[in-house]
């Protein structure tokens, strides 16, 4: 199922804090960089993964040896830096006076 | 004998104090786990495990107690959003499918039966733009809708070469006219007959709601004043004849 993610605000946190460096994240490192409330982060996360915006996969350790359970590292997808870019473009442009003239 | 007292008390208050800690302490680090066990008995059940997992990591992360809590509590709300989100892809609704198509049809009719009503005015509008000042008639705006960035035509109200940040308010001065009517907002009715948007966000749909709640307010408001008149009135006058 891929549905195109609706962009917000928190959405538009969530892809800037992950796509400078474009370096894999966990939940609580995204949810520090941006400030968003767990209850608000993760169902982003999840349509932003399920859109092919960002993947994630489970840490490399064993949570045995870990002593605590695994992270799951995400990371913005070429298509999500893209669309994200687009995205923020079509934002920002007039907010300058760039107005698209017909 | 009151010292050896003294000090047997303090012990047991020390031990009974240590014990209750102990126990507020592993029912606050359990309270989390709870949480986040519940919230995930609201998710799909191929999402459970990952998220259970994912989330107890989160929760690891945070430094203190009730941060852990906090979060925790936050999964609640987070796994019926992901669960709705699930729901709405794999099986779509058909009274919202068959809500949508109506309302899209209703937007169509209305947007062509007013396109057809205001194209005299349209069209005026257009030629007065035209002829004041060099540069196209319609522009575009960028707004968020619903969760989605989308394009806007409005008619052009200000100068194409001076657009720049500084030069922001250099409105034309047939642009100053059809900003005080609302008629720069007219083009949209394209963006609603496109189906960019719907005729119910249309801006000027808005200004009459507002003015219709507004009138019908001030009316409910006095009528309500009026209604507390005669009841007191009726009581006044049911007091002096009992």
């Amino acid at each position: 199922m891929s549905v195109e993610p609706r962009i917000t605000g928190p959405t538009l946190k969530v892809l800037g804090a992950l796509l400078p460096g474009r370096d894999e994240l966990s939940g609580a490192d995204i949810s520090r960089a941006t400030k968003l409330a767990s209850g608000t982060l993760y169902p982003i996360l999840f349509r932003l993964e399920r859109a092919g915006w960002l993947e994630s996969r489970w840490e490399d350790n064993d949570p045995k040896a870990l002593g605590r359970p695994r992270r799951r590292l995400y990371r913005v997808t070429e298509l999500g830096a893209q669309s994200a870019r687009a995205a923020v473009k079509d934002l920002v442009e007039p907010a300058f006076g760039r107005v698209a003239w017909v | 004998v009151g010292l050896i007292w003294g000090v047997l008390g303090a012990i047991v208050i020390a031990v009974v104090a240590r014990i209750i800690s102990e126990d507020v302490k592993d029912w606050l680090s359990w309270i989390p786990r709870h949480l986040i066990r519940r919230a995930v008995s609201h998710l799909p059940e191929a999402e459970r495990e990952r998220l259970e997992e994912e989330w107890s990591s989160h929760v690891n992360d945070m430094p203190g107690v009730f941060a852990k809590i906090y979060v925790a509590y936050g999964y609640l709300s987070a796994a019926k959003s992901i669960s709705k989100f699930v729901m709405s892809g794999s099986s779509p609704n058909f009274a919202e499918t068959f809500q949508k198509a109506t309302l899209r049809t209703l937007d169509s009719l209305g947007a062509a039966a007013l396109l057809v009503f205001f194209m005299p005015l349209m069209v005026f509008v257009a030629l007065c733009i035209k002829v004041e000042s060099r540069g196209p008639v319609f522009s575009r705006i960028a707004i968020i809708d619903d969760g989605s960035a989308l394009q806007l035509t409005l008619f052009r109200s200000m100068y194409v070469d001076r657009v720049q940040p500084t030069d922001f308010d250099d409105v034309t001065r047939v642009g100053a006219v059809i900003r005080t009517l609302s008629l720069d907002w007219l083009p949209i009715l394209l963006n609603v007959l496109s189906g960019d948007v719907s005729l119910a966000r249309h801006p000027l749909v808005y200004l009459i709601r507002i003015e219709f709640y507004d009138l019908f307010g001030k009316l409910f408001n006095k009528m309500n004043r009026n209604l507390r008149l005669l009841r007191r009135l009726w009581f006044a006058l049911r007091k002096r004849f009992d």
